[in-house]
């Protein structure tokens, strides 16, 4: 099924567990089966399936967690520009739930600020302001480890090699 | 644009949504200010590590799509016994009746007093023919209508699916007065029992009652219940229509 694994991924930052992901996921497929006769051809189906989703999990009258539970699974050894796939992900469970969900819808998911806007049922302005306030919460708290390759390192300069663990 | 701008308009920079007049001067600026590149610049390629970064999370949904396309086989399945039904929890409740010869009224074992009457009203009053009162003349029918507190539309809607209104009389059903119309199509008898919905509806049903199939649903403004003796799925198809005009 197309997307499936992007509506995981993103559903894992909604949940607190990768059960309730995996259970949103098929909710959400579920109603995006029931309701395609309501797709209107032309439109942008990936993000009807994320405002399903969304629509899906604030409907439950769940509110987004502030934490998540570590994936037993995540790469903690990968290295995306000095820092690990691990602290990448563990700074974005960091975040709050509304900064986060635009991060991930954004710079993720690579949707426009218009599409999240409609998505999520807020001004544009607030969308923009929040995809701000989120990319400087991770830098902040990605150099706060220290391991943030910065500008101004140079890649012989980094801090910590490939293969290490947190 | 100023450093303020910049900042401001980073998001629409980032999606590609600046229009050409700004993306221009946007990247005029940036080309100038080595504090607004360096900020674009960790933003991009903040953007970029973690993309890989959630790209590299595993995620395997095999088990999870296998689980939906069960529950989409569930409800197709759904949908071809009970068409129009298919949302609603519709329960199938088989119905073992001890029948006499010919077509003796059922004794329902497990039907709800409603469905248990209405099956056994069909039977009598449309299959076996017992004389009774019925009113056959529009004017009638409107009386007996109006005295239910149903309304004329709901009853014609239905003939609108090229059912013709044959005939209607008032009955009781689990001692609540209906009023049980009777349509035809195709040479094929359907029994409607009709009462006005009160505040709590009851649930969607669908059951089988020896040679009879019965549904009821709550539909605008009325509870209805159908039954009819007709060949395997008509009943599924009336209830169908039915709920797609009431």
């Amino acid at each position: 099924m197309p997307q499936a694994r992007n509506l995981l991924r993103f559903a894992r930052r909604l949940t607190s567990d990768s059960a309730g992901a995996e259970d949103l996921v098929q909710e959400t497929l579920m109603r995006a089966w029931r309701g395609f006769d309501q797709f209107r051809g032309g439109t942008n189906a990936r993000a009807w399936l994320f405002r399903i989703l969304l629509n899906t999990f604030y409907g439950q009258g769940r509110k987004g967690h502030l934490t998540l539970v570590p994936l037993g699974d995540t790469d903690r050894a990968g290295s995306y520009g000095g820092n690990t796939a691990f602290e990448i992900t563990d700074a974005l469970a960091m975040l709050p739930v509304d900064q986060r969900t635009v991060l991930m819808l954004g710079a993720v998911e690579g949707f426009t600020c218009r599409e999240m806007s409609e998505m999520l049922h807020i001004p544009m302005g607030t969308v923009m302001s929040r995809l701000s306030r989120a990319r400087q919460a991770m830098r902040t708290r990605l150099e706060m480890t220290g391991r943030i390759e910065t500008a101004s390192q140079s890649a012989g300069q980094k801090v910590y090699s490939q293969g290490e663990n947190r | 644009m100023n450093c303020g701008d910049v900042n401001e308009l980073a998001p629409l920079w980032h999606s590609g949504e600046l229009d050409a007049a700004r993306q221009r001067t946007f990247d005029a600026h940036i080309a100038e200010c080595p504090d607004c590149a360096a900020e674009i610049r960790e933003q991009w390629t903040g953007d970029a590590r973690l993309r890989e970064a959630i790209a590299a999370e595993p995620a395997d949904t095999r088990e999870l799509e296998h689980r939906v396309k069960r529950g989409i086989a569930r409800e197709r399945m759904r949908r071809w016994l009970v068409p129009g039904m298919a949302a609603a929890a519709v329960l199938a409740a088989v119905v073992l009746i001890s029948r006499g010869a010919g077509h003796a009224p059922a004794t329902p074992a497990v039907l709800s007093p409603v469905l248990a009457d209405a099956a056994r009203d069909h039977t009598v009053e449309v299959i076996n023919q017992s004389p009774r009162r019925w009113k056959t003349e529009p004017a009638d029918i409107a009386a007996l209508e109006t005295s239910q507190g149903i309304s004329d539309n709901d009853v014609r809607a239905l003939e609108s699916t090229g059912y013709r209104l044959q005939r209607a009389k008032v009955c009781r059903l689990g001692g609540t007065p209906y009023m049980h119309l009777v349509y035809a199509r195709a040479g094929r008898e359907f029994s409607v029992y009709m009462k006005a919905r009160g505040t709590s509806a009851a649930p969607e049903t669908a059951s089988t009652s020896g040679n009879l199939e019965l549904a009821s649903f709550a539909r605008g403004r009325v509870q209805a219940v159908i039954v009819t003796d007709a060949p395997h799925g008509e009943c599924a198809k009336f209830a169908q229509e039915a709920e797609a005009v009431l």
